[in-house]
């Protein structure tokens, strides 16, 4: 998370998110004026977006500093245990499959691999308990949503 | 005495069997849809509206009030559980319910959260008894320029929630602000920011911003910590010790009646009274409390006030509506939609032309916050045991009602990628100090904001003079800059007196 040198070290997280921010306010800003800041005597529709851009540019630049001139926070106590990348990897690879699956595969089919792919290998839940969670769940989600409140949710192939 | 006569008029109504059984739909139904992530009081209000049409007016409005104040109260529940806030409202009360639950005093926090609720329920509804009519006036001193002001206001105070320091939560509102910037231009109409998404030409849905941003960032962040989430501390094994203990009652008390009294009269505003009362409240909890350092790590005067604050202002809403005819949100709006379509205009003449409708619906709102409470509260230690089921469970199964929370909403699966792309944001946010908390409350305020600005601009030919010219956006602007300034001025006074702080002062001090 920090780096730097001697005696003084640099959040490196906060440069990070202070400099892509920065990117995307200076993109929000030139795209406002291209919406047009001023309409004879009202303001146009680019005019506030691009007061907002602005401000978020100003305050990343201010986080930036902030970011250097501040102290990083002291190392943690679990500080040796890196994170369990695997772990997320396994979970954002199940939330990119809702995301992309979604409707063309159908609620049902997703819903069950997403489910069993993060019990099975993200948690390493036996068989037994993996395959009942994703039963019950996927018949409760059938039964509230879809019967009781009318909801309907994407068919995909089963349709 | 014509106060008496009005009230009997309407427990005469409210209270047939009829009527009762509408109400206890309404709030089970409320409690029920709160609890669901992402499916609001509004888009069930909309889906019932058609049952309604045949009903008799007074019953169908009695049910979807009670749809309203049962989703108030139930959006607190997986806020506070699993950090899912359902309502811009509920935002807040992730802060510190979450941390109270993950102490074990998750059946503290909804006490705490069910008994504000229902104080707040009951003196707001008597609030709308004694001074209903009179108030709603206050609500037409209100400009663009004084709802502008207001919202600056908000988003100054909005900077003293943040568990970051003050650049990183003014970073955060601003960036707030420019999101809900996306879509159609509210008065010219043309796109902005759509990237020609169709999906985002109405914008971004706040649902899908707070599901993200808290529940699946959450979610994230603890299946990175290395032997999973850390255990509960003291869980609760009778209903005794899960309800909130003598010492956490006597924190709450206070911020309670605050809570409701700031509810109760920010509710009365059309646009964000609700929000900016939660938020307001907690606030004034922190600068009142002798310990605000415990503030976001679970002080249960920072779930009670602002779920009174908000409660207050879900009854207090009704006011402008009944009395004025001005839905004071959204749902006030579909309400208003529901009205007309049963030929009733609500407004001024409907305290003369329907007498029976404005108070039965009145006496309803305190029969349905008892029916809350008997509903919930044996309920807490249910909500409770879900937190014994296992994290590697329960996290799974969170995704998947916030999944279908967000597909729910506009039956898009735009909106469910959308999620679960904020919810990776906020989990690298963690990373880089930033807390979401002010990004969402300054999205829910930036819609407010940017029309009230241009109107006020239009009314004012284009001079911003019109914002210091009126008294009442003066003087609120003038309190949005003391309340910005006074941490800097705290801070060189401190300085001056030989403390010495490095960096930026922290507001959330």
């Amino acid at each position: 998370m920090s780096g730097g040198a001697a005696g003084r070290r640099v959040h490196a997280g906060s440069l990070t998110a202070a400099i892509v921010l920065g990117a995307l306010a200076a993109w929000a800003c030139a795209e406002a004026v291209g919406y047009g800041l001023w309409r004879g005597r009202s303001p146009g529709e680019g005019l506030y977006p691009f007061i907002a851009a602005a401000a978020v540019a100003t305050m990343a630049l201010a986080f930036a500093v902030q970011a250097v001139t501040d102290p990083a926070d002291p190392p943690r106590e679990d500080a040796d245990a890196p994170p369990a990348w695997a772990k997320v990897a396994v979970y954002l690879a199940g939330l990119l499959a809702f995301g992309l699956a979604l409707e063309p595969l159908g609620w049902l089919p997703v819903t069950a691999g997403v489910l069993l792919l993060i019990l099975k290998v993200a948690e390493r839940l036996p068989w037994s308990v993996s395959l009942g969670v994703v039963a019950a769940t996927v018949a409760a989600t059938h039964v509230v949503f879809e019967r009781l409140l009318g909801l309907p949710l994407p068919r995909g192939v089963l349709s | 005495m014509d106060i008496l006569a009005n009230v009997a008029l309407g427990f005469g109504i409210a209270l047939t069997p009829d009527n009762l059984l509408f109400c206890l739909i309404g709030v089970a139904l409320g409690t029920a849809i709160g609890v669901l992530p992402g499916l609001g009081p509004t888009a069930t209000i909309a889906l019932l509206l058609p049952i309604t049409y045949r009903m008799d007016a007074v019953s169908s409005l009695i049910m979807l009030s009670g749809i309203y104040y049962g989703a108030m109260y139930g959006g607190s529940i997986t806020s506070i559980l699993v950090k899912v806030p359902g309502e811009g409202a509920s935002v807040i009360t992730c802060i510190d319910g979450y941390a109270m639950a993950r102490k074990g005093r998750a059946g503290a926090a909804l006490g705490l959260s069910a008994f504000g609720s229902f104080i707040a329920g009951v003196v707001g509804t008597v609030g709308v008894f004694l001074l209903g009519p009179a108030l709603a006036r206050v609500a037409l001193a209100f400009g663009p320029a004084e709802y502008a002001a207001l919202v600056v206001v908000g988003l100054v105070l909005v900077t003293y929630v943040a568990q970051s320091s003050m650049t990183g939560a003014l970073l955060m509102v601003a960036l707030g602000l420019l999101l809900a910037t996306v879509g159609v231009d509210p008065i010219y109409g043309s796109e902005r920011y759509t990237l020609g998404q169709l999906d985002l030409f109405d914008g971004i849905q706040m649902p899908i911003l707070a599901m993200g941003l808290f529940g699946v960032a959450e979610l994230l962040a603890v299946a990175a910590q290395r032997g999973g989430p850390p255990p509960l501390i003291a869980s609760p094994r009778s209903t005794r010790e899960m309800l909130p203990s003598r010492e956490e009652w006597s924190q709450s008390t206070g911020a309670i009646a605050r809570g409701t009294g700031l509810g109760f009269f920010l509710g009365l505003l059309p646009g964000g009274g609700a929000l900016i009362a939660s938020f307001a409240s907690y606030v004034i909890e922190k600068r009142l409390s002798k310990h605000p350092e415990e503030f976001g790590r679970g002080a249960p005067a920072g779930v009670a006030g602002p779920e009174s604050a908000n409660n207050a202002a879900a009854q207090a809403a009704f006011i402008p509506l009944l009395s004025l005819g001005i839905p004071a949100n959204v749902v006030m709006g579909v309400m208003m939609g529901g009205l007309l379509i049963q030929g009733i205009q609500p407004g001024p003449r409907l305290l003369e032309t329907r007498p029976d409708l404005y108070w039965a619906v009145v006496c309803s709102m305190l029969i349905g916050n008892v029916m809350l409470i008997i509903l919930n509260v044996p309920l807490i230690s249910i909500f409770v045991r879900l937190l014994r089921i296992p994290f590697g469970v329960l996290s799974p199964l969170i995704i998947v009602f916030c999944v279908v929370g967000a597909y729910s909403l506009r039956n898009s699966a735009f909106d469910v990628g959308l999620m679960l792309v904020f919810g990776v944001v906020g989990w690298l946010m963690r990373a880089a100090r930033l807390d979401p908390a002010p990004l969402i409350l300054a999205f829910v305020l930036g819609d407010i904001l940017e029309r009230s600005v241009r109107q006020a601009l239009l009314v004012g030919l284009g001079s911003p003079m019109i914002f210091v010219t009126r008294p009442i956006s003066a003087a609120l602007l003038t309190l949005a800059a003391l309340l910005l300034l006074w941490p800097a001025a705290r801070w060189c006074l401190a300085r001056r007196s030989g403390k010495r702080r490095t960096g930026l002062p922290d507001l959330a001090e």
